[in-house]
């Protein structure tokens, strides 16, 4: 609910915005019109040099835009924490914004209809891009609703404490100890599945062993909702296309030497979203 | 000698290809805005690495950004130079832009050819191909513009850039002033704030 | 090098093909533009007749599927980017310089080159017929069916390069006319003194300036994915949906760059047909800005069925409610004109008044969907064909029709056959509601769009073969049309400067105008330019006659901006460029230096 509600704030004002825009905009128009009339005569001659900026005023700029850029990869440097850090940068990139538009594009001095025409895309530009996040965006629903609803946007951040790739890399901050490395059993099978916690572009366990020169008998179990598969292309081994809920299984004959390869689910885009993991052989 | 810069009479009394710049980088917002929008909404949805975290060289990016800066420096004073019609520093001043701008593709393209060696491709992950097309697309436009920096110069060379016509001077000069501000916005979002 | 610099030098024609290809003239770049546009919308008729043949009845195997999914994708392609977009340019062209007291646009060769760029990708769109696909997916391309894994033959290629050299024309051209529009207006016509129709045409240029960049990206992203495999629209890697909002954040401005210029058509051809001035002026031009600027808040009510959620659905159906006041506005402003007004039913006013009844039947649809738990049962259904053919046929094609009988003989010096006019009116009026009407009922009783074939005991059966014989009708009504247009442009009754005693200054001029529109530029003092200099003693006054151009023209010199071929030199170029990754490296190399040679020309060659 709380999430709903951080949803529908973050909209209010882009609707807001937009229809204020609109009411604006249509009476800075028809205003504009009026004063275009007005200032034909006067802008007829060129800008005068009362207030032009010299080269020793543009040199200052330059200085201040240079510091300003240390300023902002010191503040990165230097962990201040993204609550701080986030707004201080986009301040400091709108004052050299600023001083770029308004000085060396002449903004501050030109007729205002060049700065209508500019801030009016900029502001558009930026108005989509915050729609787009807002709807796209980090605002996470518990993984029980998520995938009774099977919006197919959740799929991604299914939850927001464990992303796959802080699975893949053995970084997961909860319970799943999917990242210690399993040697094969007595039995000389070993299953990996997918799918594992509602995490559905991921394997488990990622890193596997395996004795030099034996069989194994490779399981692969596919936890998920959609349909996997399981290759290890450099040994030219694969486990056909498996459905949801299904597994499959084929023999894998290692290599006497040691090596480590890469193991995937060769179904276009699915490695590069984090099915991918290591299987050693020892 | 036919002043360019005035022009035609015109009903705001600004000058048609001066408004028509403004009008294509209004559009031009629009496309970088796009192209931001999309590697924002994909910024942690990579499944594998690298990541921004594991390659970014921030202090050679920034390296990189003040020379774009420093470029829009040497622009706007090779304008002025122009205006006041001092060819020779407006020759000096366009090469030291055309030079900066090449500097600055040059690390561009460096640091591409770092991140491939380091495995992050177009096809690696989502945070490959965003961030290859959006710096991509911007370095192509600064390679425009050095382009037109130097059919500048050539033109002022050949004396078709007198001191009339400085208008074309500036119309280049806010081309390359706007990419230099969608590097500054590049470099926020995509450099400086953490993912 | 003499010949050398002989073939080279500026051309001087203005007659002849050679005349044609490097003309810089808005009055030829508009009859380009009609013409072509003409004759892409016969060709996505053609279409729609294949596919009306296939659906009237079940069971049918005339069209194959995989011919039927290209069909519907040109056909929307065909109509939206390849006629009624070039349609309402070839009237920005033709009118707006005439309705402004200018000259020409400001930019006379780029307005060519937005032309030749327009031709050339048109003909990418159309090269799949020729090769081995065009393109499948549907005109709106959802990701990822358009990725190379299930889109593998060239069609969505074409898709993705066409639709980028078409909108780089649009743009282009979009730019080219907001600045004529602000900068070259004749003296003392301030902004509320311009007439109706330019300023839809204002509004619609912004629209295009800033929409067209979002579906480039778009694109981009697409083709990308399709040639060098990156993961934008990976349904694992990427994000599918991403492409549609893409698409429809532009599609949506899209709808309105579709449907102003046709509203602004019919603002002028009321006053003229009534008698009276526009109602409510300021608040029609008010009206055209708020759906400008709230056009952008409503995209996503094209995807109510893709599972954003409770709240995005009710912001997006809230939006999309509140578009439909200022169109609402309109429409009462333009009853308002008509009321009490002295009434004169000539073929332009009829298409028009078709125009209000079929729009707002579209419109009142377009509520239904609206409430996004209602559209979620019409989503995908022919329900949705219904609004779409409602607003775009009955909406911004009766429109341009009427648009073509008012304005023709300002173009050609000659009247369309009334007669003719009217026997076409009623085909199409009648055959486009007997096509459309029925899919409402259809689509709401589930038959889905875009299959190919529909099994009988539906309870289709009836309405599709209805709906296909409507379809022949509608055929019939533009065959009338299209040998009224071209019997009547040679032979037609010639029409004299101002057969209609209307109020705009196109009108104060000869028909066809003088290459330099007028002779002297007049100076402004109120709307209704025209009108005012005829009847300075209102309405009922005796009307004064007014000279033609405003001078005697047998003495008038006029420099216009010469023609050049530099234009179809960088269009050719740009065209190279767009179809290099599907030909052939050599082709973009080729094209660079073609592209490289005009636009170095065009720099140098001076701009008059």
């Amino acid at each position: 609910m709380e999430t709903q509600l951080a949803t529908f704030l973050a909209y209010s004002p882009l609707i807001g915005m937009v229809i204020g825009m609109g009411s604006a905009a249509a009476f800075l128009i028809l205003y504009k019109a009026n004063q275009m009339r007005q200032l034909r005569v006067e802008s007829e001659s060129s800008d005068t040099d009362d207030d032009h900026p010299t080269p020793t005023l543009y040199a200052q700029i330059a200085g201040i835009l240079l510091a300003i850029t240390i300023v902002e990869v010191v503040v990165v440097i230097i962990d201040i924490g993204t609550l701080l850090l986030i707004p201080i940068l986009l301040i400091l990139s709108a004052i050299k914004f600023g001083f770029v538009i308004g000085y060396y594009m002449h903004l501050k001095f030109d007729h205002k209809l060049f700065s209508t025409m500019f801030l009016g895309g900029l502001f558009l530009a930026i108005g989509v891009m915050a729609a787009l996040i807002g709807l796209f965006g980090n605002f996470t629903l518990p993984s029980d609703t998520v995938l009774a609803e099977s919006s197919s946007h959740e799929k991604h951040h299914l939850t927001h404490v464990d992303s796959p790739l802080m699975t893949v890399l053995g970084l997961s901050g909860s319970d799943d100890g999917h990242s210690e490395e399993v040697a094969s059993d007595s039995s000389g099978s070993l299953t990996i599945t997918s799918g594992e916690s509602g995490v559905e572009f991921a394997f488990a366990p990622a890193n596997v062993e395996v004795s030099a020169g034996e069989s194994v008998q490779l399981i692969f179990d596919n936890k998920g909702t959609i349909a996997h598969d399981f290759a290890i292309p450099e040994l030219g081994f694969a486990i056909e296309s498996t459905d949801a809920g299904q597994s499959g299984s084929a023999t894998l004959a290692v290599p006497a030497t040691p090596g480590t390869y890469d193991f995937i689910c060769s179904i276009p885009g699915h490695k590069e979203a984090g099915m991918v993991g290591q299987i050693v052989i020892n | 000698m036919h002043d360019e810069n005035v022009g035609h009479a015109t009903t705001t009394g600004l000058d048609n290809r001066k408004m028509l710049m403004w009008v294509f980088l209004a559009s031009d917002c629009l496309f970088f805005g796009s192209l931001i929008s999309t590697y924002m909404v994909m910024r942690s949805q990579s499944g594998v690495g690298p990541l921004p975290g594991d390659i970014f060289d921030i202090l050679y990016t920034s390296v990189s950004a003040f020379v774009l800066l420093m470029s829009s420096l040497t622009m706007v004073l090779s304008l002025a130079a122009l205006q006041r019609g001092d060819h020779k520093n407006t020759r000096i001043w366009l090469l030291a832009t055309a030079f900066l701008g090449a500097v600055f593709l040059g690390g561009q393209y460096y640091e591409f050819t770092v991140f491939v060696a380091e495995g992050l491709t177009l096809s690696t992950n989502i945070f490959g191909t965003t961030f290859f097309v959006l710096t991509g697309f911007h370095g192509t436009h600064v390679a425009i513009g050095v382009m037109m920096l130097l059919s500048m110069y050539g033109a002022s060379v050949l004396g078709k850039l007198p001191q009339s016509s400085s208008l074309n001077l500036e119309l280049v000069g806010l081309y390359w002033h706007f990419v230099d501000i969608v590097w500054i916005v590049i470099f926020t979002i995509v450099y400086l704030i953490p993912s | 090098m003499a010949s050398l610099s002989y073939i080279l030098r500026r051309p001087t024609s203005e007659y002849g093909v050679w005349g044609w290809l490097t003309t810089v003239d808005h009055k030829k770049i508009g009859t380009l533009y009609m013409v072509t546009a003409l004759f892409f919308f016969l060709i996505g008729g053609i279409e729609a007749i294949m596919m009306r043949a296939q659906l009237a009845t079940p069971d049918s195997t005339v069209i194959s599927a995989d011919l039927f999914n290209q069909l519907f994708t040109m056909h929307a392609l065909t109509m939206i980017f390849l006629a009624i977009m070039p349609l309402g340019v070839a009237f920005f062209n033709w009118l707006v310089p005439l309705q402004i007291g200018a000259r020409d646009v400001a930019f006379p060769r780029l307005n060519a080159l937005s032309y030749w760029i327009y031709l050339f990708g048109a003909i990418i769109l159309n090269l799949g017929w020729f090769t081995a696909t065009s393109p499948n997916a549907g005109w709106f391309a959802y990701a990822n069916l358009t990725s190379i894994q299930y889109s593998p033959t060239n069609g969505m290629d074409y898709y993705v390069l066409g639709l980028l050299v078409l909108g780089t024309s649009s743009l282009i051209g979009a730019m080219n006319f907001v600045v004529t529009i602000i900068n070259l207006r004749a003296p003392g016509m301030t902004l509320i003194r311009m007439p109706i129709f330019t300023w839809m045409a204002f509004i619609t240029s912004i629209l295009l300036v800033l929409a067209i960049p979002v579906i480039t990206i778009g694109l981009i992203e697409l083709g990308f994915d399709r040639f060098f495999n990156t993961l934008f629209f990976s349904s694992a890697a990427g994000d599918v949906l991403l492409w549609q909002h893409l698409f429809w954040v532009f599609g949506h401005p899209e709808v309105y760059i579709l449907i102003l210029p046709a509203m602004g058509m019919v603002s002028e051809i009321f006053p003229t047909f009534s008698r009276k001035p526009l109602f409510g002026f300021p608040v029609v031009v008010f009206s055209g800005i708020a759906i400008a600027f709230m056009g952008w808040s409503v995209w996503a009510h094209h995807m109510f069925a893709t599972g954003m959620g409770p709240v995005p659905d009710s912001v997006f159906a809230a939006t999309t409610m509140a578009i439909a006041i200022p169109t609402g506005v309109k429409v009462f402003n333009w009853l308002a004109t008509i009321w009490g007004g002295n009434i004169r039913f000539t073929t332009a006013m009829m298409f028009a008044l078709g125009f209000i009844a079929l729009f707002t039947i579209g419109g009142l649809s377009g509520m239904t969907h609206a409430a996004a738990p209602s559209d979620l049962q019409q989503t995908d259904t022919y329900y949705i064909v219904a609004h779409i053919h409602y607003v775009l046929f009955g909406g911004s094609i009766m429109a341009i029709f009427a648009g073509i009988y008012y304005w023709f003989p300002k173009m050609y010096g000659r009247l369309l056959n009334e007669r003719l006019g009217k026997l076409h009116f009623w085909l199409v009026f009648i055959g486009m509601n007997i096509t459309f009407g029925p899919m409402h009922y259809v689509g709401l009783i589930g038959m889905p769009r875009r299959n190919y074939m529909y099994p009988t005991d539906m309870g289709w059966d009836f309405w599709n073969m209805v709906a296909s014989g409507g379809s022949i009708i509608m055929a019939i009504g533009v065959l009338v049309f299209i040998h009224n247009f071209y019997r009547s442009a040679r032979k037609g009754e010639i029409s004299g400067d101002d057969p209609w005693d209307a109020r705009t200054l196109e009108w104060s001029i000869a028909s066809p105008p003088p290459h330099y529109n007028f002779a002297e530029i007049p100076t402004v003092t109120s709307g209704d330019a025209f009108w005012h200099q005829k009847y300075p003693d209102g309405d009922k006054g005796v009307p004064h006659p007014v000279p033609s151009g405003g001078e005697d023209h047998d003495e008038v010199h006029i420099e216009m901006p010469r023609p050049s071929f530099y234009p179809l030199i960088t269009g050719i170029g740009i065209a190279l460029l767009g179809l290099t990754l599907v030909t052939h490296p050599i082709v973009g190399v080729v094209g660079i230096i073609t592209l490289l040679w005009g636009s170095y020309g065009w720099m140098l060659e001076p701009a008059e």
